[in-house]
């Protein structure tokens, strides 16, 4: 398959991608009303919703895209991907079953700077600014705390019925992963492709650059909405 | 050996990378971002652009095209297509 098959292919995909997501916001409302209308245990529809969270969680996925960007021996990528997903689930469970208050700007505005961070941390800021390596395994499980936490924040804006709600919360967490799975996948396709070129290492700082700016503009976002809010 | 070998930049380029991505971001964020989700339009560009029109205001007054001005408090948005009865419902014939 040559390089404009695949191109193209990821291409149009990503335009799908985010075809879906401008729609999301219809879609949301129609998540809310199946929520208003169910009583008790929906694991099924809750496995649904949460996927489709992770699927069109862009700040989750451009994290994640920053974590495995130079990992290439699988159990890396799969011991990384383990701590975000230990982090997030932990929070994602605790958050919503405690039910605390969660200002969703402000989570989000933390996760955004978990995007800056990675970005930095590509172009190897720390080792030079503070002659250190930061746990990469350990940041990526605290970061994953507060992804935990913003995904709860997610869940705990539509109004649902309470019964039921930790086989729904199961259900919305393994939703997740299967959709981080399944993006995960995606990411690493495309990415191992791009890796046989020489361009991946030469672009390297420039995508790490449009990283830090996505997580910027993010933080940008979520800060104004706090503040209007 | 986590990592691909990769470039350790250096310090200044470093910082440039940092001060573009925060140019970015923040041009980004004036132009579009903010005229779309909050009505804010600092530079004019959401008005020149069109992503003004994206904005929805909530519970405040707008002004349609029709005629008069319309509160939108309260009433929830109802597009086209999620309006009248779902397909199941017998239609006269």
């Amino acid at each position: 398959m040559n390089l404009k098959k695949i191109v193209s292919f990821a291409v149009i995909l990503i335009l799908c991608g985010i075809g879906t997501n401008v729609l999301a916001h219809g879609v949301d409302g129609d998540t809310q009303t199946f929520l208003t209308g169910n009583d008790g245990v929906a694991f099924g529809p809750f496995l649904y919703i949460g996927a489709k969270h992770m699927l069109t969680g862009y700040d989750h996925l451009l994290f994640l895209v920053g974590v495995i960007f130079f990992l290439y021996k699988p159990k890396e990528v799969l011991l990384n991907v383990s701590f975000f997903t230990i982090g997030h689930s932990v929070t994602l469970l605790f958050g919503v079953m405690s039910n605390i208050a969660i200002n969703s700007y402000l989570i989000e505005a933390i996760i955004s700077l978990s995007i800056v961070y990675k970005g930095f941390d590509n172009l190897g800021g720390f080792k030079r600014f503070f002659g250190t390596q930061p746990n990469t395994k350990a940041a990526v499980l605290i970061f994953g705390l507060f992804h935990g936490f913003g995904l709860a924040s997610k869940l705990q804006e539509f109004k649902f019925d309470k019964e039921g709600l930790f086989t729904n919360l199961l259900g919305f967490n393994i939703g997740v992963e299967i959709g981080q799975f399944i993006a995960l996948g995606l990411v690493l396709i495309l990415i191992t492709f791009w890796r046989s070129y020489p361009s991946f290492i030469k672009f390297s700082t420039f995508t790490n650059t449009l990283l830090m700016a996505a997580g910027f503009l993010l933080f940008g976002y979520q800060l104004t909405g706090y503040i209007t809010s | 050996m986590t990592e691909m070998k990769h470039p350790i930049l250096d310090k200044k380029k470093i910082i440039k990378a940092t001060i573009i991505s925060i140019i970015i971001g923040f041009v980004l964020l004036i132009t579009a971002v903010l005229p779309a989700e909050f009505g804010m339009d600092p530079t004019g560009a959401g008005k020149l652009f069109g992503f003004s029109r994206l904005y929805i205001p909530e519970g405040r007054e707008v002004i349609t095209k029709v005629s008069g001005k319309m509160t939108l408090a309260g009433i929830p948005l109802i597009k086209m297509e999620k309006a009248g009865s779902g397909s199941e419902v017998a239609r006269p014939s």
